[in-house]
């Protein structure tokens, strides 16, 4: 669906230098205790800002079907909902000449609901599109 | 497969849109859409040139506005006006802008650039001015924004539904389904989109999809976060920007695609998909406007003739008037001038009838007449000088016949829509005069027309700067540095231009600055807001409100939403009344003459005293005086232009110089000379040298002679190239004038036609007229002409300011001088025309709470003891004092016997009432006197104090102990309180309690004065550099004409112009004018020298400068400057090795 992610299973069980899965996820939770997490309060409920990597299978139209998150599995069980988030182009970019703009500004977003695959747990998430890694980005409580 | 998007801001929606209407339009085109709409906020801002667009791209055009709503439930709603209705839909639309304008009560008017919405609609105006008889004229959107669009996404459905059904109750509504993919929850999002198509399809409510686009593609949403930044004048980051960046203008798939995503998220099927995309379709049709039909395209709406007081045929009364002019016009006209004048007036009439033009000459001449009884100067500029109507109509004071001026250039053959009357008024009075016309008119017939301003490099730097947090310091300095460039070349020139060179260090490698560059850049031309446009009303028929949406401006009167640009295919009369400050200098001036000298007036100004132009009690008529005073040409010959019009650039100054004009027709070829075509075409050598006698003049042919005689032979005027065509061609003036037209776009076409036509003149005999060689130089010549030529009656009507005023300068210098420090009409500042006041030996007469009042007036002096100011160091005035000063005939006024007394309100930080106070208590007996009834504020006092404007008050005391009396005063607590109403002050000699004080030194008064009066009295601001300039062997300006050419010289002084005028070779020339106080050192920088002086060319006030003299001319002199250094710099460079050498020794 998201442009360069089209091509169905972007990720499957290795992270992006080749090893093992389960090294890569330990790395990831260190990388993440050191991640302050921001509640927003909305409408909804509770929010919390997050910034944590995720596996994700997708469908053959790049539709998000089944993630490895925080060590455990989940399977999408509602329809997910794709959107458009921007980033501050601003804090990142070195230059923004006239042609690169949507490039600088947009980041193609998911937003799914999912069953643990224990079944004990139903998360909503926003999942932020990566080549190989995706980012959980906010979770909804 | 095609589809119209009805939402579409462009760049005209200021602060938001990002693309022009050419380019949405075209783009709309390319993209297979039947239509185009513009919907930009708050106006019709761009509508005009987006329906020029759509014309040009054979699509129809839509526009709507997209506007807020006030009151309990706010947002936004987008309306767009139905077509082909007659208009009605266009007028609906207008009015309900116009409405949505009206300021509202007690409202604080709100600040260009803030993200403030300047429009407000009340909720129940769509019903009251879009409902027609015939139904409704226009369809309301209600989108995201609006108050449904609010109540769906939080989940409030009844709430929606209710409020829907108040809107429907209203006129036509749509639903307008928007999709940006945003968060989900949020506005824009998918599934709000769908929660709003479901709302449509329950309620049965027509709805249409749009993509509420903001900008042409994805890219410009960075342009678009920049935008938005500089609109709320936040950095980004500190506030929630745009979601991302889909509010483009989709391609239809895109856009079909999309409508079936909400579809499937609303769980609608593809028949649904289809209704919405039909439904849209249809409203886009409804919606088409006609621009013939609806808006009178190009059709001219002047007002009706009867508010001019004619009923009847408007060309027999102006036949009428014209012949009754034509008698006082020239009323010592021998028989057959007369005759040739009436048969040209006759030419002129006819042609104004065949276009059906009376009524609009009628009107503008009703106006100059308005103005003229308002007592105000006027004078036509442009082509319209050329025309014998305008001057008989007294729209223009310039004699046609006099210049040989043609009307085929004003007013030609192929014309659609109305010519251009330009009108120069005295600039202080500009606003009286507008408000007059709204009066004579009626406030429903006249608008003021807007200007857009758009992003110039230092704007967008600055906006661009406050986007990504650069501190305002930085900012400025960079923006300071950037010189008469466009944005979009902000990296280009930073590769080359020496003055940048810093800078470009600095942002290589510089992500921040890199990014500044990029986005000014981006920002290049886009609309940043309206404002009044500097002399443009427009006048219309009754209907204009209907035509034209309006808005308060700065001034308070009505602006049109349309610029210039819109007028004429709106077909509205747009009456060019520009205030000219040389104009109100000249009316100044002359009121001081006959307050002066009253009855003794022409003696005064050394004219003979029964000159017909000076009335009995001292009122000069300059629109009588001769063209052919010598001492006024003598004046303008010796280079000393400063504060005549036109003529005071150092180009220019150089340029008289080396021409040395004595008549009329030499300044009318001056002033058109100094442009940039003739400049690169040089004609001017070829003038100069004919006319100073060094070569014949070459008139190309015997025939041509007549008219090139004024030019000793160099075509320079466009009336020339007409009157060549003419006789070369056969053609009529009118086709000539057609054939110069095309020609500045395109020589090409022409050559054919006029090598056959040219071959074809023949003579009774049957002999070829212009041979075959004089054919090929004459077509040389136009071919060189290109472009380049003026208007000359553009420039006759320049030349006449430029003789009045240079005839006043010449004859009553005290008086004229103080017209340009009250107007400060010229490109130089105040205190250089001091010192050329004190060059010409009138004094300037320090401020004085006592004799000063709110103008600059001149005084009758005593010739002994020139009070408390120098006379500068220059040459002497160059006409001799006599034993009968002011009593020659031909001579100036005797100046020393005048001065010119400072006006209060230039003092730093008066105010309006302090002003008026002053003037109302005076005279005052004591400085206690003064602070109790005058009041001025603390820090007024003192500063008063500092420029000795309270020295009167206190005779004896020096200012030392003055200034330290006023700082006591300030500092108490209270004020001396006033005892009692009615009754008067006590008034005491406070001379007593002054204590003796040290004198300011001379560098604490010179500051003092350029800190307080933005001018030197004492002495020259370059005197306190004086042992370093001595040091240096620094040549004062007035000295340079009697240096050797190619001397090498150094010149110190303060900044008084910088200028790239127009050059030659199209290299980039930089000049740089000094000035020293005994006159102005103009130093010529090119490429070599740029570089070297690098950051100094551009910012650096106080300047030295090394570089060789060039005689220009008989009586002038340049520089060309080899380096530059600050002059501030040099000093505190020698100021640290002085106390080195200090140290040292002791």
């Amino acid at each position: 669906m998201w442009g360069k992610n089209e091509s169905g299973m972007t990720v499957l069980g290795l992270g992006p230098t080749g090893c093992p899965l389960n090294s890569v996820l330990a790395r990831a939770y260190t990388w993440i205790l050191s991640y302050s997490c921001v509640i927003e309060v909305g409408a909804a409920g509770a929010v919390l800002a997050l910034d944590e990597p995720a596996v994700v299978w997708t469908t053959a139209h790049g539709v998000p079907q089944r993630m490895q998150w925080r060590g455990r599995e989940f399977l999408v069980c509602a329809k997910p909902v794709p959107w458009v988030d921007r980033v501050p182009w601003w804090q990142v970019a070195e230059r923004a000449p006239a042609g690169l703009g949507a490039e600088l500004l947009e980041r193609p977003m998911w937003q799914v609901q999912a069953l643990s695959d224990d079944g004990a747990d139903v998360v909503r998430l926003d999942l932020a599109v990566g080549e190989d890694w995706w980012r959980v980005i906010r979770m909804y409580e | 497969m095609s589809f119209t998007h009805l939402h579409v801001a462009s760049a005209f929606s200021a602060h938001y849109g990002t693309a022009r209407p050419e380019v949405l339009a075209q783009a709309a085109a390319a993209q297979g859409a039947p239509a185009a709409a513009i919907t930009d906020r708050d106006g019709l801002y761009g509508a005009v040139r987006h329906i020029r667009a759509c014309l040009a791209a054979g699509i129809a055009p839509v526009v709507g506005v997209e506007l807020t709503i006030e009151g309990e439930t706010p947002g936004a709603i987008t309306v767009i006006a139905h077509g082909r209705n007659s208009g009605l839909g266009w007028a609906g639309l207008v009015r309900l802008i116009s409405a949505a304008h009206v300021p509202r009560k007690g409202a604080k008017p709100k600040a260009h650039g803030s993200a403030n919405r300047a429009a407000l609609l009340r909720r129940n105006h769509p019903a009251v001015l879009l409902d027609g008889e015939q139904g409704p004229v226009a369809t309301v959107l209600l989108g995201p924004d609006s108050d449904v669009g609010q109540a769906v996404l939080a989940g409030d459905i009844g709430k929606a539904k209710a409020l829907l059904g108040w809107w429907r109750g209203q006129g036509s509504v749509a639903v307008e389904i928007v999709c940006h993919h945003t968060q989900p929850g949020t506005s824009r999002s998918l599934a709000h989109a769908a929660a709003m198509w479901r709302l449509a399809r329950e309620t049965q409510t027509p709805a249409v999809l749009t993509n509420a686009a903001r900008y042409l593609a994805p890219d410009d949403a960075v342009t678009g976060d920049v935008l938005d930044a500089a609109g709320l004048l936040l950095p980004l980051g500190s506030f929630t920007p745009q979601p991302n960046a889909q509010a483009w203008l989709k391609p239809p798939a895109a856009m079909e695609a999309l409508a079936a995503q909400i579809a499937e998220h609303a769980g609608f099927g593809k028949l649904q998909v289809l209704d919405l995309l039909s439904q849209t379709r249809e409203l886009s049709e409804r919606c088409q406007l006609d621009p013939v039909a609806d808006l009178a395209w190009r059709q001219p709406k002047v007002p009706e003739l009867s508010l001019l007081g004619i009923d009847g045929d408007p060309q027999a009364v102006l036949l009428q008037r014209c012949r009754t002019a034509l008698i006082e016009r020239y009323p010592y006209a021998a028989q057959a001038e007369l005759r040739r004048a009436e048969q040209r007036m006759h030419d002129e009439l006819k042609t104004i009838a065949a276009f059906g033009f009376a009524g609009y000459f009628l009107t503008v001449a009703d106006v100059s007449r308005l103005i003229r009884e308002l007592g105000v100067r006027v004078q036509a500029r442009g082509s319209g000088a050329g025309s014998l109507v305008n001057y008989l109509l007294r729209i223009s004071n310039v004699d046609p016949l006099e210049h040989d001026l043609i009307f085929e250039r004003f007013l030609g053959i192929q014309r659609s829509t109305l010519p251009d009357i330009d009108i120069d008024v005295e600039a202080a009075r500009r606003h009286e005069i507008y408000r007059a016309i709204f009066a004579r008119y009626g406030e429903h017939r006249v608008t003021l027309l807007s200007m857009q301003n758009a992003y110039r490099a230092r704007g967008a730097t600055r906006d661009a700067g406050l986007a990504l947090g650069i501190p305002e310091e930085s900012i400025g300095r960079i923006a300071g540095s950037l010189w008469r460039m466009n944005a979009r070349d902000f990296r280009a020139r930073l590769d080359n231009a020496p003055e940048l060179r810093e800078l470009a260090a600095d942002v290589a490698g510089h992500p921040q600055l890199e990014l500044l560059v990029d986005l000014t850049e981006r920002l290049d031309r886009l609309p940043r807001h309206i404002s009044m446009h500097p002399c443009g009303v427009i006048l219309g028929n009754a209907g204009l409100l209907s035509v034209t949406p309006v808005q308060p401006s700065g001034m308070g009167l009505p602006m049109s939403q349309f610029d210039k640009d819109d007028i004429d295919d709106m077909g509205l009369l747009k009456l060019d009344v520009l205030g000219v400050r040389m104009q109100s200098a000249m009316a100044h001036a002359v009121r001081e003459i006959a307050r002066v000298h009253g009855p003794r007036a022409a003696l005064a100004g050394g004219l003979e005293v029964d000159a017909r132009y000076v009335s009995a009690d001292g009122v000069v008529d300059l629109d009588a005086i001769p063209h052919d005073d010598a001492a006024t040409f003598d004046a303008i010959r010796s280079t000393h232009t400063l504060g005549m019009f036109q003529i005071e650039s150092p180009g220019q100054r150089e340029l008289v110089g080396k021409m040395q004009p004595d008549c009329f027709e030499d300044l009318i070829a001056d002033i058109s000379l100094f442009r940039p075509g003739p400049m690169k075409g040089n004609m001017v050598t070829p003038f100069v040298e004919a006319k100073l006698g060094f070569r014949q003049p070459d008139y190309l042919h015997p025939r041509f002679r007549a008219f090139l005689l004024g030019s000793f032979g160099v075509v320079i005027y466009h009336e020339h190239v007409l009157r060549i065509l003419h006789e070369c061609m056969g053609v009529s003036l009118a086709e000539a004038d057609e054939i110069r037209r095309r020609m500045e776009k395109d020589m090409g076409f022409l050559q054919h036609a006029f090598f056959k036509a040219i071959a074809g003149r023949r003579d009774e005999q049957g002999r070829r007229i212009f041979s075959a060689a004089q054919a090929d130089r004459i077509w040389e010549v136009l071919k060189g002409f290109g472009s380049f030529g003026f208007c000359k009656a553009h420039a006759a009507a320049f030349a006449l300011a430029t003789y009045q005023s240079a005839w006043l300068k010449t004859h009553y210098p005290a008086e004229f001088l103080a017209g340009i420090f009250e107007h400060d009409p010229g490109m130089y500042p105040r205190r250089l025309l001091m010192a050329e006041a004190r060059r010409m030996g009138v004094p300037i007469l320090p401020l004085d709470v006592n004799e000063s009042r709110d103008e600059y007036y001149v005084v009758p002096h005593a010739h002994e003891g020139t009070p408390a100011v120098h006379d500068g160091l220059g040459s002497a005035p160059h006409a001799p004092p006599t034993s009968h000063p002011g009593l020659v005939p031909g001579s100036r006024t005797q100046s020393d016997t005048l001065g010119i007394r400072l006006s209060l309100r230039d003092v730093h930080g008066i105010t309006a009432a302090e002003v008026k106070r002053i003037l109302a208590g005076q005279p005052y007996q004591s400085l206690s006197d003064f602070y109790l009834r005058a009041a001025p504020s603390r820090a007024l006092l003192i500063r008063l104090a500092q420029v000795g404007a309270l020295d009167c008050l206190a005779p004896g005391r020096g200012r030392g102990d003055i200034i330290a009396y006023a700082r006591r005063l300030a500092a108490a607590k209270s004020r001396p309180a006033n005892t009692g109403q009615g009754q008067l002050p006590i008034v005491f000699d406070d001379r007593s309690l002054m204590e003796a004080a040290p004198a300011p030194t001379p560098l604490e008064q010179v500051s003092a004065e350029l800190d307080v009066l933005s001018a030197e009295v004492s002495e020259h601001v370059i005197e306190l550099y004086r042992p370093l300039l001595d040091e240096l062997g620094v040549v004062p300006a007035a000295d340079l004409l009697g240096l050797r050419s190619s001397s090498e010289v150094l010149v110190a002084g303060i900044r008084v112009a910088t200028q790239t005028p127009p050059m030659r070779s199209g290299k980039r020339v930089v000049f740089i004018s000094l000035d020293d106080g005994s006159g102005c050192a103009d130093c010529t920088f090119f490429e070599d020298a740029q570089e070297l002086a690098g950051p100094l060319l551009f910012g650096t006030k106080l300047l030295v400068i090394a570089g060789r003299t060039r005689r220009t001319g008989v009586r002038g002199v340049s520089i060309q400057a080899e380096n530059a250094w600050d002059l501030k710099e040099l000093w505190n460079a020698r100021q640290r090795q002085v106390s080195e050498f200090v140290t040292a020794t002791t």
